[in-house]
């Protein structure tokens, strides 16, 4: 069948906002105008259009979605979230593993919004990049998970953890043995400072590489389809964006035992 | 710039119908011909976009949707299948008040799947609609919430509680006041069995009726002026029944039961 409401919903720039826009409630003509930035003629236009198709209603110069837009303009703004992330950086989620992430988190992957991949240059190729230790740095409440040994863990978590940042890191199994290996007395360390907490989870339970998330910003990064891994970081500071790694977050450390001693 | 996946997903509809069909599983050229009713060369181009774009891939001169078209036709499927639901019986759902229906049902209106408006034959409009009738007269359970109760299907639930049919039904005060009134015989006798249920709801329930059964969901609203034009959408998908009885409930709820008159 031709979908002519399909073309309504997504075949227009102004239309698209329009609907977004009242998403958020019912707004009068001059809301509109400054919101969108638009002029009264070309969105008067719009507005016919979509109170042709029963999408928007007016009720005292008030515009509002109708039973069916509200029906319909959710599922819209699912779609278009969902499709702008992978129009941002259509390369990476082509290569990377996307289904390492949880299927619940994966379908609100839309959340992300404006994220960005941040690389480390080539002299710190092991390390963070700079941004995003600056905003580590910053930021008061630290949650780390991670599947894959990074040598600066230690080090950084401990300088974090010194200077009084809450910080709870959940591992899998195989970056926990790393860690008792070869920084035991690091790990006792962090242990005993305060604020600090560690998760270990088993190894299958964690496929993405790792994900950090505070009160300021979110990062997440993934393995590529064929298991390698390159040294990177989806940085977003979106609200969105930090609720959805924090569910994440937390969805991993549901499924770890807290370590305190070792 | 490379084409967004907005342009590449719903500004063809080849596009779009090819996404969709390769869902369903991976197709020869033969096949995506036959079952879209195009030609090689018209969908061709499409293919080689939609593989450009990494939404498809060729393999064993199979087609195929990605992990990420895969991906994609998830997150667009519950719209394109609302759209069908709402599509099919525009005038009724955009003339009709939903503002009773629960946003949670609402947002789940695709699973009425296939809908058919029954509309109110002129010849029998003040009896029971024969085809309504037809689909009930067999039911094992029934659950009906009315708002509009026309008395003439009275007999009929109380044929299906003899017939030992689990039935619930739900009326509003003013329609409960009349049929205990008037006609208190047949009340009485439902009543008066074990496989039948009574609730009464408060008025302002901007439902004429929901009716589900073993074998049809039937929903009734009130349209834009608050008028009761005989009009009903009926489906008899499996699905539209758990969200008509899902309704049922929900109102069931709000309501009080009543053991006597």
């Amino acid at each position: 069948m031709e979908s002519s409401l399909l073309d309504v919903l997504f075949l227009s720039e102004k239309r698209k906002n329009l609907l977004l826009l009242l998403l958020d409630g019912p707004k009068n003509i001059e809301e509109i105008k400054n919101t969108l930035d638009v002029r009264s003629s070309p969105i008067m236009t719009q507005i016919k259009i979509l109170m042709k198709h029963d999408l928007i209603v007016e009720s005292n110069r008030l515009y509002k979605l109708s039973s069916i837009g509200e029906i319909l303009v959710p599922k819209m703004r699912a779609i278009l979230e969902t499709f702008n992330v992978f129009d941002k950086n259509h390369d990476y989620w082509i290569n990377q593993d996307m289904t390492s992430i949880p299927p619940e988190f994966l379908d609100s992957l839309g959340k992300l919004g404006d994220y960005s991949e941040v690389n480390p240059d080539r002299n710190h190729v092991f390390e963070y990049p700079k941004e995003v230790v600056e905003h580590l740095s910053e930021s008061e409440k630290v949650m780390i998970s991670s599947s894959f040994f990074l040598p600066i863990y230690p080090s950084l978590c401990i300088e974090l953890a010194a200077k009084g940042t809450d910080i709870t890191l959940v591992f899998t199994e195989y970056v926990y043995d790393r860690m008792l290996n070869d920084y035991k007395k690091e790990l006792e360390h962090f242990l005993n400072l305060k604020y600090t907490k560690l998760y270990v989870c088993n190894n299958n339970n964690m496929k993405i590489a790792s994900s950090i998330v505070t009160e300021k910003f979110m990062s997440l990064s993934l393995f590529c389809n064929s298991g390698i891994y390159y040294n990177h970081n989806l940085v977003s500071f979106d609200d969105s964006a930090l609720k959805w790694g924090k569910e994440l977050f937390d969805h991993y450390k549901g499924m770890a035992r807290p370590i305190t001693r070792i | 710039m490379e084409s967004s996946l907005i342009d590449l997903v719903f500004r063809s509809d080849k596009r779009k119908n090819l996404l969709i069909l390769l869902d369903g599983g991976s197709k020869s050229i033969d096949e995506v011909r036959t079952e879209l009713d195009v030609t090689a060369t018209s969908i061709l181009p499409q293919i080689k976009k939609l593989i450009d774009s990494d939404l498809i891939v060729q393999e064993d001169r199979m087609y195929k949707l990605t992990v990420l078209g895969e991906f994609i036709i998830k997150k667009v499927k519950p719209l394109i299948s609302a759209l069908e639901v709402v599509e099919k019986n525009n005038c009724y759902w955009t003339n009709h008040d939903l503002n009773s229906i629960p946003r949670h049902l609402l947002e789940r209106i695709s699973e009425l799947g296939d809908c058919i408006l029954v509309e109110p034959d002129l010849n029998h409009i003040y009896e029971p609609s024969p085809k309504i009738i037809d689909s009930m007269v067999n039911a094992k359970r029934a659950s009906t919430l009315a708002s509009y109760f026309n008395p003439a299907y009275l007999p009929l639930y109380v044929e299906l509680g003899r017939k030992d049919a689990e039935i619930s039904l739900n009326f509003t005060q003013s329609v409960w006041d009349h049929l205990s009134n008037e006609h208190s015989n047949m009340i009485k006798e439902v009543m008066g069995m074990d496989n039948v249920s009574l609730y009464v709801s408060k008025e302002g329930v901007k439902i004429t009726e929901i009716t589900v059964t073993d074998r049809i969901m039937l929903l009734g609203l009130f349209d834009k002026n608050g008028k009761f034009d005989q009009q009903f959408i009926m489906s008899f998908e499996p699905s539209a029944l758990r969200w008509g009885q899902e309704l049922f409930d929900y109102f069931k709820r709000l309501s009080r039961q009543v053991k006597e008159i």
